[in-house]
């Protein structure tokens, strides 16, 4: 009598704990390893596309917010900045410190919840709590820029809603005074920890051109190697007065990646610090805009580095006070199209791990 | 410059059907549909090997597809655009190009309802299977949107 | 007195003393959890909490029992009890108390050793019988898990019984006039290990690996039946902690502080390091804790066994 094994399709529902949000993951398995993957999205779609051809540009910003939930001052920033580019506007100095400034600790934050979550998936529980520490920090902060704690709208064209107060800029001082002790906590209890090491090492190797390929961006193309941040590369607003390193990650696997987001945390620390020394005195929005914005007919693209990657905004115009087309280039989106090619081969236990170091929201890969 | 360069080749290579201008930071390319996959593949051998998004804008009398390309060792980048017909248009698809375009090209089809021809999956991602219409055509009707009054 | 009423009321006796065991170590664990984690658990059930594992007892027998359709009910329905029976038989033979204990017998360790291993049928009995393929993946790593410790675990035990040279507590405990730890601490530390990994802990925990199973081979159980699979867990607890004592660190011998107090530290000081490492380290692949289970903790163990003889003969 001989034993008969066979393959199983087993589906990672939309509802999972560990899928990083609505994501339906259906996997080919024989016993432990994963032979297919096909992942499945729209779960979390609204149509945010649509919306935008029936509103005016400034109706659209908190839209903006919404897509990429845990960054939503840097979804603002880039779709202001296509805007700005389309119609031509100017920033005023101080603003667009203050835009560096709250897009970093936006940067912070988000970082903060993908580390957590993959410590989570990979089951130590208590980082996911100190994660949320920190980030609960972060959005108290936030709240005393904006009124917001998640969904910000402080963006506005040609410079910022309001002034940032002293009270924020004390606030501000005082965390980044043991941020830095407590990122060295995080990657001495879970980065550097031998078991973590052993899970993620070796896990979800990202070939440099199947990350090009594929329109990978952010942390998940530069653990692979390449040395691409829009900061650097485009230097757009003022970061080309600022002084920092892009980390790189090595061999493109889940670790590298997990770290090289552990990295921009300390790199994002410095900016903020250099940002809050140096923030010049001025009016923090042009008052030269007019309250119904309608840019000349025409197209404009212009990203920003979000804490997943490159998210652009297509910005199409024809004449009126309502967008003719926007279209999101989500980081996201792209990131994920890697995963049909990275899974297989891999065991079962792999899946959320290489899942957590691509770090998706749904909100922007289904706008 | 770099731009300049390239601007240069693209016009000694593709002299009928293709009109380049460089505009600030970006190339733009206007192309016609039978020469599209001509020009996207003497692209990817000059090293635009990251392909940065492709998307379609309705115009009202036909569609026209937006790729970018980025060149990242050298930092070009190039937006190729093309005019498509609204009723049965195909496209060649650039998926044995690039790896990405497959999940770029089902959105399109998802929302604009232009077919690419060579996708290995063309069916749709955003919205569920069973959805009839293309959502983002400026003619789409559903009985379930309420519009908003025009207020200006 | 009636010898079967003497041992039923022993019986009963260990199963309560046990059972509110159990209770303790729930809130124990929650608390210290919540301490290690920077928050405070537990404030309102009673004075800081204390109330709570009978708050937490009530709502597990209220809870609506859900069986999903289509599985094997009789499989089903009794791995509970497959899971939770056998280590309770097991505290039958150990001394809870010092000299207080509810059957005194020389084969006690053997047979300490032998039942609880019956409680493997547990994860694998949930896991088949829920009809459902993740708990079936559960069950199916639960097993693989367990049969990898049985091995290490088991000659780290004999190792204590060469230089002992009885089966039975009592006279374990009372050859230790140094704590075995000194003479063995490589076996101390497998056994350990390979305890942490019977009772699917974390960093071993893939049989309920949260994130990729949901729960893992307890998936479809709620209510009390879910319950019984964490009591299974914590006496399993339980009977690690004190083997640990008896075997290795001299049960309830030490200066000037009374027996029992002595007993009670070293259980919980084990126990407060097995909730430690739970709630800081991640957990391990199926395949990297069965690399470590054979490449790492059998050869120490057969190296621990072969110091153990020769201290012996020597000694």
């Amino acid at each position: 009598m001989s034993v008969e094994t066979r393959e199983f399709l087993l589906n990672m529902g939309p509802q999972h704990p560990s899928t990083h949000g609505v994501l339906r993951l259906i996997l080919k398995l024989d016993d432990e390893l994963v032979l297919e993957a096909e992942p499945v999205i729209g779960y979390l779609h609204r149509g945010v596309e649509k919306i935008a051809e029936n509103r005016t540009y400034k109706q659209f910003i908190p839209h903006t917010d919404r897509m990429d939930y845990l960054s939503s001052m840097l979804n603002n920033w880039g779709y202001i900045r296509a805007v700005e580019k389309l119609a031509g506007i100017e920033v005023p100095e101080r603003a667009e410190y203050i835009r560096v400034i709250v897009g970093e600790l936006n940067r912070i934050a988000s970082h903060l919840m993908s580390i957590g979550p993959t410590g989570l998936d990979a089951g130590a529980f208590t980082l996911f709590l100190y994660a949320f520490r920190e980030r609960e920090r972060i959005l108290t902060i936030l709240e005393k820029a904006c009124g917001a704690r998640m969904t910000y709208a402080y963006f506005r064209f040609g410079g910022v809603a309001q002034d940032l107060t002293s009270d924020f800029i004390n606030a501000c001082r005082e965390f980044l005074k043991d941020f830095p002790q407590r990122v060295n906590e995080y990657e001495e209890l879970f980065i550097e920890n031998p078991i973590f090491k052993k899970r993620a090492k070796g896990v979800g190797i990202l070939p440099k051109e199947l990350a090009l390929s594929c329109g990978a961006s952010g942390p998940v193309l530069r653990g692979s190697g390449v040395s691409r941040d829009l900061r650097k590369t485009e230097s757009y607003s003022v970061y080309s007065q600022f002084d920092f390193e892009i980390p790189v990650g090595e061999s493109g696997d889940s670790w590298d990646r997990t770290w090289v987001r552990l990295e921009e945390m300390r790199q994002s620390t410095k900016i903020i610090e250099q940002a809050l020394e140096n923030l010049p005195e001025g009016p923090c929005f042009n008052p030269d805009v007019p309250r119904l914005l309608m840019p000349p007919p025409g197209e404009a693209y212009a990203a920003v580095e979000s804490p997943r990657g490159e998210q652009g905004y297509f910005v199409v115009s024809d004449g009126s006070y309502k967008p003719y087309r926007v279209k999101v280039r989500s980081p996201a989106f792209s990131n994920l199209s890697l995963l049909p090619h990275l899974l297989p081969g891999h065991q079962l236990a792999d899946v959320p791990i290489i899942l957590g170091s691509l770090d998706p929201v749904f909100g922007e890969v289904d706008r | 410059m770099e731009e300049v360069k390239l601007l240069g080749k693209i016009k000694k290579k593709f002299r009928k059907g293709v009109e380049a201008q460089a505009k600030e930071d970006i190339i733009e390319v206007k192309v016609e549909l039978p020469r599209l996959l001509e020009l996207l593949a003497w692209l990817k051998s000059k090293n635009f090997n990251y392909f940065s998004f492709l998307t379609a804008v309705d115009r009202k009398t036909h569609f026209e597809l937006f790729y970018h390309l980025v060149n990242i060792e050298s930092g070009e980048k190039v937006l190729v655009r093309t005019e498509v017909e609204r009723e049965d248009s195909t496209v060649p698809s650039v998926v044995s190009l690039w790896k990405g375009a497959d999940w770029q090209e089902r959105e399109t089809y998802d929302l604009f309802g232009v077919t690419f021809e060579g996708n290995p999956s063309l069916k749709r991602i955003l919205l569920p299977e069973d959805w009839e219409g293309f959502p983002l055509r400026k003619d789409y009707e559903d009985p379930d949107v309420v519009r908003r009054p025009e207020y200006f | 007195m009636n010898t079967y009423l003497a041992i039923t009321l022993w019986g009963a006796g260990t199963f309560l003393f046990i059972a509110l065991f159990v209770l303790v170590l729930e809130y124990i664990e929650m608390k210290l959890a919540g301490h290690i984690q920077h928050r405070i658990a537990f404030l309102h059930t009673g004075w800081h909490g204390v109330l709570q594992p009978i708050a937490d007892m009530i709502k597990f027998l209220s809870k609506e029992h859900l069986t999903p359709r289509k599985v094997s009910r009789f499989i089903y329905l009794c791995a509970p009890f497959v899971s939770m029976i056998p280590p309770y038989l097991a505290f039958l033979v150990l001394p809870l108390l010092p000299g207080v204990v509810a059957l005194r017998w020389d084969l006690a360790l053997l047979y300490v050793m032998a039942v609880p291993s019956l409680a493997v049928l547990g994860p694998l009995m949930a896991g088949w019988g829920s009809n459902n393929k993740y708990s079936l993946m559960g069950g199916l790593r639960a097993v693989t898990q367990i049969v990898s410790y049985e091995i290490p675990r088991l000659l780290a035990v004999v190792s204590v019984i060469v230089l002992a040279g009885s089966l039975d507590f009592e006279k374990i405990v009372k050859a230790q006039n140094i704590p075995y730890l000194i003479w063995l601490p490589f076996g101390f530390l497998v056994f350990f290990i390979a305890s942490l990994m019977e009772i699917n802990r974390i960093p071993f925990d893939l049989a309920e690996d949260e994130s990729t199973l949901i729960m893992g081979f307890h998936t479809e159980y709620a209510g009390i039946r879910w319950g019984l699979f964490m009591m299974a867990e914590y006496a399993h607890l339980i009977l690690a902690a004190f083997l640990a004592t008896y075997l290795f660190l001299s049960g309830w011998r030490g200066p000037w502080i009374p027996d029992i107090i002595w007993l009670f530290i070293k259980v919980f000081g084990l126990i407060f390091v097995m909730i430690w490492v739970r709630w800081t380290f991640p957990r391990f692949r199926p395949d990297q804790m069965m690399d470590f289970a054979w490449k790492v903790l059998f050869p120490l163990s057969i190296i621990n066994f072969i110091w153990a003889v020769i201290a012996a003969v020597v000694i």
